[in-house]
């Protein structure tokens, strides 16, 4: 065994040293520029010291240009002389106006005096660094512990350390991981924490791998088991379950910014859930990243799907493109369809770059990069592979040149289930259009009779007369279309509300009544009649006034005496439009006979009867909001005795022929006249609708995937990132600082790139994608700053075990089990979370993993958690989003796109998995957005995570705890039937929290189940009480 | 006080954390948690919501920001054009369509002249049209500016982009940005309180969402029906007493944790879940209006129990009253792409006499001093008239969306009073004078609020993000 630390070891960490920020540097120990001082410079100085105008003419980036100084004169840097030097005094200035930097925050006094002893060292400052993400990993040798030895004091020369040093034993390291961690730890005075009990690592591990908590038996087995390979029997479970894919897709799917709608005005849902069952199968298989990434930036370009024939047999490489196409879609009226396309691609670069280069380019969109080796150019030519791709909005119709719907590219994805049902549905349709058709063709028994006794009322029965529109007014400006038939049609959006103002002109002379008809037609919502929403096309006519004017004279209110229609929905009697008080709320209303067309007739206290002819103007009055207005109607007048089945004037006149004298169109209009009334008829009729219904649900589901232009579209760069001002052209390419494409195509396209992207030369994608687990296992990244690599990131804490796993990750096959379990397994995750006094003044942040990782559990799993300890969670994997309890009136009251209610699912599809929730950018699901989830609007590589009084109430009182706290007492007292409290109590808390309560804790929950069972609410609500306290719990929801 | 707590109280809570921990051992901390030294939370120094102090003095401490969703006609409003009466109906001049996007005008359009009456009030002579009767009562209180430009002419994006500095979605709102630098002053709500009346703008949450920034900095929804804040009902059936039980044993098990594993995220978990309390009193108290007097009701037109932009006006000085930071009401239906001539005016009834009564109570008050009002849409409308509907179907005259002009007003919080700032040209389509960007909005009012707008930085994604994205420029005019 060496006697000494490998070198390897021993230099990178005496710079982290600094970089843990605890420790501050020995006088006289050499400053390294790389690690110290050019971040230094990166974060606050080349804002505006870079290489674009710089300001005042200073460049900072190279010791040439910092000597020659800027437009103030004079160096800004002399070399061995810190205090002298201008950048030092105009960093501690007193002056506000010369203090720099001009913008954000000043520098630390450790920033500054790092600079000045720097400075006075000789301002090393190598001509070519080279940042160290840029270089390709390389497997580094573990480092070998051992026994006795004391880091700290053997590096004596080169780290202060006035600790006791003991360094872990060799015995505590399990892999790897360990050695790195634990030989850091040493070098820096520290002891890893002793591991943590069994239950607690118990609970840790499998929320981490899972995002469940393990059940009462996972728990007693493991506990019971004291084998050398419990651990990793526990570890090779979660593994394989296929939870373990849900759990994983949450991340990932904020990265891909994963959502249900288009986001923006017209935020209406959009099926893309294939995708996203696709990323939890590839997680739960284990995908190889490289095909992982390979399918989603390029699968619809991969050989095996070219021939249409092989499509199907590979059709998860075409779901996978679906990551590109989650990118929201601005569908707003008047919309620049190229701006938004433009946007699109942005969005798409920008996110490919974050997620596997860990870099951000969006800077490069406007001009070369500031800080960062990437030039403009070079982003155009990333952007070039993602320029090819169709547009994904188009004008609703050819003619209207402002609305917009989504279109693009979407794959209907075989799911074998339906097809059985389908058959069977088909067939009884076919039947039923069978009888239906029938009645038509001859005539229906029950016409003759029907014919008779229409002739019989005939005189005396009323006739109507369609009425030609001669103004048609919306108060909020709807607009509209007049129809042959005199009907007019409401078109574009539905506004909340509307009054419509009509206005005819008629000769008619005996006006009896008025019909109103509400019509379907297939443009409205559903087909109509109501504007609304496709799901309940309803409308709410809250009043319906008519006034009458003849030649010269001022309008008079008409009077109606009576209403009849063909139908009402209880409490909205048509009745209710002869009252002379209205309100918004009550009036006449169809539900649920949707998709039909209805009428009302309305009978005048008092003909109207003017030989000069009438100027009649109807006013519709539609309050109720929602878009519950009439989106096609017609008004007729009536003449003669009103019926309420009064028949048109020119189906009377056929009556009034013979059977022979009439044509076989007249015969054809009077059965069918016949038949709208004849009540069989409308039975089949219904039992057909209800059969369609049904099988439009059993539609195969669709996804949104890319594909590629036949012809490749042009790309140039977009000065100052204006779509309308194109520069130069460029042709598709990767930025030159990072590895070269390894095979040039002839045809370069986003396949090329993918294969670039895992290209075992790349410096970054693996590195960033073991980095981000780590975070998920540790609450922080070996690089902390899990979104950017680049010169501005943060240096990595352990860069070596960085590029040991970086390495590993690569040569074991790309395999993301393979990492997370040599994570699990480590001695490193095993640590006890707790903080001790010493911990915290010394390393608050935990960046040395001298302790277990503990924090709060992101938004889902917190859901999930709860559910599941309350015995409510689903374990149905994937399937269409499922909408789970939310206040009401959320998705509904909203300005622009579809009107969609929000219908709770029902079922266990109201305890399904968080990542199964609906996703709808405009009206995210607020629970989640209460603990920090995103709305899923762009790339998110790291939620934030905080601590508020919303999520104290979410906690208390969102109905769905509400229901675990019942659903876990009811638990509790039905597993224990005949249990003392003590042993209820004990069950209920470890259900919670694996481990076993502490005779304080007991006694707190004890004392609150005594307390509530004297308010005298029963036994029932005590428990409730004990169960909500438990889920409210910090513990309960954080991983520790 | 007790001198140790003094000492705490101006510790930061990890700083706390540290010397208490080292000093007195992982097991004095539970019992070192007391109300007094929590409670108050974002009172407290190194809460997240800790008061904050700003860059320089500010002239403002507190915003209520009226949007009016949609955009407003500054035409028939503010931005008086009697020159377009000569053209009104005449096809509009080359120049003005050239190279020009619009989002339904199609063809060559034709001018549209104001059919409203403008008279000039108060001291200062402002102009307004006779919709506005209310608000010319306060003319000499306000600052009129007719030279506003956006980069977006699009509702979702132009109303991103003037609340996120970003004409996409993603980034912190103003407001975020605004509790971000300053803080709260108040520990009994939330720092930044939204309030609706119509249904929600296009770019929904967003505007109001924190984006990068630490969910706490997002704006609260009070609601006038139905729970004012989501989820603070108790669930029916559960009285106070039942509830304080609950929330004593969860503090005393959480104690417990504290002393046992340290994590200082446990004792702010405690003090939110205090102040979630304080909530369910101090919202249903904030949102009961009933107990303002008859005059101020009449004031406001604000009428208990009903949801109005005048009831939201005054729940915004009762916010700012109770010292939250920041408040936002948004008013539905200002697009008026058609039949302007009749809804314009039935919008103005709707906010006319609400905001004036806000500028006129918050002055009675001394509130307006360090309170600024200020009052917009997304972007202005064309002085062309839209008579089509983008479907090719004839409606009566609206406006288009315009980018290139409009009108804002702003009140009080160290803005000059009784001004006009701005000019644009005579038809009302190009700014002549003293234009004002929407980033030069949002450098000037968080200069208002004692920040600068380059030195207000957040670092995400290996980038520092401001409001003002790098633009922005204080509008010196404007400051009294």
């Amino acid at each position: 065994m060496p006697a000494t630390l490998p070198p390897l070891l021993r230099r990178p960490c005496s710079a982290l040293a600094l970089a843990l920020g605890a420790a501050t540097p020995l006088p006289g120990a050499p400053i390294d520029f790389a690690r110290e001082i050019r971040p230094i410079l990166a974060n606050r100085c080349y804002d505006c010291h870079g290489d674009e105008r710089p300001k005042g003419g200073l460049q900072l980036t190279t010791r040439a240009h910092a000597l020659r100084g800027g437009e103030s004169g004079g160096p800004a840097l002399v070399a061995g002389q810190g205090a002298k030097s201008l950048l030092i005094q105009r960093l501690t200035t007193a002056d506000d106006d010369d203090v720099m930097p001009q913008k954000g925050e000043r520098l630390s006094g450790r920033e500054i005096s790092l600079l000045r002893d720097w400075i006075d060292q000789g301002a090393v400052w190598p001509d070519h660094v080279r940042h160290w993400a840029y270089e390709k990993p390389v497997r580094p040798a573990v480092p070998v512990l051992e026994e006795g030895e004391t880091e700290g004091t053997r590096d004596r020369e080169k780290v202060s350390s006035r600790r006791p040093s003991v360094s872990p034993s060799p015995s505590l390291v399990r892999n790897p991981i360990d050695a790195f961690v634990f030989a850091r730890l040493a070098h820096e005075g520290f002891t890893p924490s002793p591991a943590t009990d069994k239950a607690r690592w118990l609970r840790r591990v499998s929320l981490d791998l899972t995002g469940l908590p393990p059940s009462p038996t996972d728990t007693a087995r493991f506990l019971a088991d004291a084998s050398d390979t419990a651990f990793e029997r526990v570890v090779d479970r979660l593994l394989t379950s296929p939870h373990y894919g849900e759990r994983w897709a949450r991340p990932w799917l904020d990265l891909a910014r994963y959502a249900d709608s288009h986001g923006f005005q017209r935020d209406d849902l959009r099926e893309l859930w294939p995708y996203r069952d696709w990323v939890i199968r590839a997680m739960n298989e284990d995908m190889p990243f490289d095909r992982f990434t390979t399918w989603q930036i390029a699968g619809d370009l991969l050989p095996e799907v070219q021939s249409p024939a092989d499509r199907l047999a590979h059709i998860d490489m075409l779901i996978a493109t679906g990551f590109h196409r989650a990118a929201p879609t601005n569908v707003e009226a008047g919309t620049d369809q190229e701006e938004g396309r433009v946007n699109q691609v942005f969005d798409r670069v920008n996110t490919t770059a974050a997620v596997w280069l860990g870099s951000t380019l969006e800077c490069a969109q406007c001009h070369n990069h500031k800080y960062d080796p990437f030039t403009q150019k070079e982003y155009y030519q990333l952007f070039a592979y993602f320029n090819s791709t169709a547009r994904e909005t188009d004008f609703t119709t050819p003619k209207a040149m402002a609305a917009l719907k989504f279109t693009g590219p979407y794959l209907s994805v075989p799911d074998g289930t339906h097809e059985g049902p389908k058959i069977t549905l088909r067939a009884r349709m076919a039947k039923l259009d069978d009888q239906i058709s029938a009645l038509t063709l001859r005539d229906p028994p029950g016409l003759a009779a029907w014919e008779t006794a229409q002739l019989a009322t005939l005189d005396t029965t009323s006739q109507t007369h369609p009425l030609e529109i001669a103004n048609f007014d919306s108060l909020e400006g709807s607009v509209y279309r007049l129809l042959p038939d005199k009907s007019v049609l409401l078109v574009d959006d539905a506004p909340d509300q509307d009054t419509y103002v009509i206005t005819v002109h008629t000769k008619l002379r005996g006006i009896t009544g008025f019909k109103l008809e509400a019509l379907t037609d297939p443009s409205l919502p559903g087909t109509g009649p109501g504007r609304g929403d496709a799901q309940r096309p309803n409308f709410v006519l809250n009043s319906f006034r008519v006034t009458a004017a003849t030649a010269g004279r001022s309008p008079e209110p008409v009077k109606l005496a009576k209403a009849t229609a063909s139908f009402s929905q209880a409490r909205f009697s048509v009745d209710n439009l002869l009252k002379v008080e209205t309100d918004n709320r009550g009036g006449w209303a169809i539900n649920p006979q949707f998709r039909q067309d209805h009428w009302a007739t309305f009978e005048l206290a008092q003909p109207l009867d003017a030989a000069e002819g009438t100027t009649l103007t109807f006013t519709l009055v539609q309050n109720l909001g929602s878009g519950r207005t009439i989106g096609r109607l017609r008004l007729n007048a009536l003449t003669g005795r009103i019926r309420a089945t009064a028949v048109p004037a020119e189906i009377a006149a056929i009556l009034r022929k013979s059977r022979a004298q009439r044509t076989p169109q007249e015969q054809v209009q009077l059965r069918a006249q016949f038949l709208a009334q004849d009540k069989a008829t409308a039975e089949l009729k219904a039992a057909r609708t209800k059969l369609a219904e049904e099988l439009a649900r059993l539609k195969d589901p669709q996804t949104l995937v890319m594909q590629e232009l036949a012809e490749p579209r042009a790309s140039s760069v977009l000065n100052r990132g204006s779509f309308l001002d194109p520069g130069e052209r460029v042709e598709p390419g990767t930025p030159a600082v990072l590895h070269p494409l390894s095979a040039r195509s002839a045809h370069p396209n986003r396949l090329e790139l993918a294969r670039w992207l895992v290209d075992r030369d790349n410096p970054l994608t693996a590195r960033v994608a073991v980095n981000r687990w780590w975070a998920e296992f540790f609450g922080r990244g070996i690089v902390s700053t899990l979104e950017d690599f680049g010169v501005k990131g943060d240096a990595p804490t352990h860069p070596e075990l960085l590029d040991w796993l970086a390495v590993e990750f690569m040569e074991r096959g790309w395999s993301m089990k393979h990492i997370h379990k040599l994570i699990t397994l480590s001695a490193t995750y095993r640590q006890s979370s707790r903080l001790t006094p010493e911990l915290l003044a010394r390393d608050d942040q935990n960046k040395l993993i001298a302790r277990g990782p503990r924090f709060r559990l992101d938004a889902e799993s917190i859901r999930d958690n709860a559910l599941a300890v309350a015995g409510l969670l689903s374990p149905k994997l994937g399937g269409p989003p499922v909408r789970p309890f939310q206040p009401p009136g959320l998705w509904e009251n909203k300005v622009g796109g579809d009107r969609v209610t929000y219908e709770v699912s029902t079922g266990e599809d109201a305890h399904r998995r968080g990542v199964y929730t609906v996703w709808k950018r405009g009206s995210p699901y607020p629970s989640f957005m209460n603990f920090d989830a995103t709305s899923r609007t762009a790339c998110t590589v790291r939620r934030s995570r905080s601590n508020t009084p919303l999520q104290a109430l979410t906690l208390l009182n969102d109905p769905v705890y509400v229901e675990a706290a019942h659903a876990l007492a009811k638990r509790v007292r039905t597993e224990l039937p005949d249990a003392p409290d003590a042993a209820r109590l004990r069950h209920a808390f470890q259900l919670c929290l694996t481990r076993e309560p502490g005779a304080a804790e007991l006694a707190a929950l004890a004392q609150l189940l005594q307390q509530q069972r004297a308010l005298g609410r029963g036994d029932e609500a005590a428990w409730h009480a004990v169960a909500t306290a438990l889920l409210n719990l910090d513990e309960m929801i954080s991983k520790g | 006080m007790h001198p140790l707590e003094a000492h705490y109280q101006n510790a930061t809570r990890r700083a706390f954390l540290k010397q208490s921990g080292l000093g007195l051992g992982a097991m004095a901390l539970g019992s070192l948690l007391t109300e007094s030294l929590f409670a108050a939370a974002p009172g407290a120094a190194g809460h997240p919501l800790a008061a904050r102090a700003p860059h320089f003095a500010p002239r403002a401490k507190r915003v209520i920001y009226l949007h009016m969703v949609g955009a407003p006609s500054q035409l028939d409003l503010f931005d008086h054009k009697p020159a377009l009466q000569a053209y009104d109906g005449k096809p509009c001049p080359d120049e003005f369509i050239q190279g020009k996007r619009f989002a339904f005008l199609r063809g060559h359009p034709t001018i549209a002249a104001s059919k409203l009456a403008f008279r000039r009030h108060g001291q200062s002579g402002a102009e307004l049209s006779e919709l506005l009767p209310h608000l010319a009562t306060v003319a000499d209180a306000i600052a009129i500016v007719k030279s506003l430009h956006t980069d977006e002419f699009n509702h979702a994006p132009a109303q991103l982009f003037l609340h996120t500095g970003f004409g996409r979605l993603g980034r912190p709102s103003f407001g975020s940005w605004v509790t971000y630098g300053l803080g709260s002053e108040n520990s009994d709500l939330p720092a930044y309180v939204v309030l609706l009346s119509g249904p929600l703008a296009g770019a929904g949450t967003s505007l109001w969402s924190p984006g990068f920034l630490p969910s706490v900095h997002q704006g609260v929804q009070f609601r006038s029906s139905g729970e004012p804040v989501l989820f603070l009902n108790n669930p029916e059936g559960h009285s106070a007493t039942d509830r304080r039980q609950v929330l004593d044993t969860v503090r005393s098990l959480n104690q417990v944790q504290l002393a046992d594993v340290g994590d200082p995220e446990i004792a702010t978990r405690i003090s939110q879940y205090e102040m979630a309390f304080r909530m369910q009193t101090s919202v249903p108290e904030l949102m009961d209006i009933s107990k303002e007097s008859k005059a101020t009701l009449e004031l406001y037109g604000a009428e208990p129990g009903k949801t109005s932009f005048g009831n939201n006006c005054l729940l915004a000085r009762r916010l700012i009253e109770r010292g939250v930071r920041m408040v936002q009401l948004y008013d539905a239906d200002w697009d008026h792409h058609a039949d302007l001539a009749t809804r314009l005016p039935r919008k103005c009834k709707d906010v006319d006499q609400g905001m004036a009564a806000l500028v006129r109570d918050l002055k009675q008050r001394g509130l307006l001093d360090d309170t600024l009002v200020i009052w917009g849409g997304e972007f202005g409308r064309t002085p062309m008239a839209q008579n089509d509907s983008g479907s090719g179907t004839a409606t009566k005259t609206g406006r288009d969306h315009h980018k290139d002009a409009f009108t804002m007003w702003l009140a009080g919080g160290g803005v000059k009073r009784g001004i006009t700032f701005g000019r644009t040209d005579d038809l009302g389509y190009h700014i002549v004078e003293n234009p004002v960007h929407v980033h030069d909005l949002n450098a000037t009012v968080l200069h208002l609020l004692g920040l600068n707008h380059e030195r207000l930085t957040y670092r995400y994604q290996g980038r520092d993000f401001r409001l003002t994205d790098v633009h922005g420029k204080l509008v010196k005019g404007l400051l009294a």
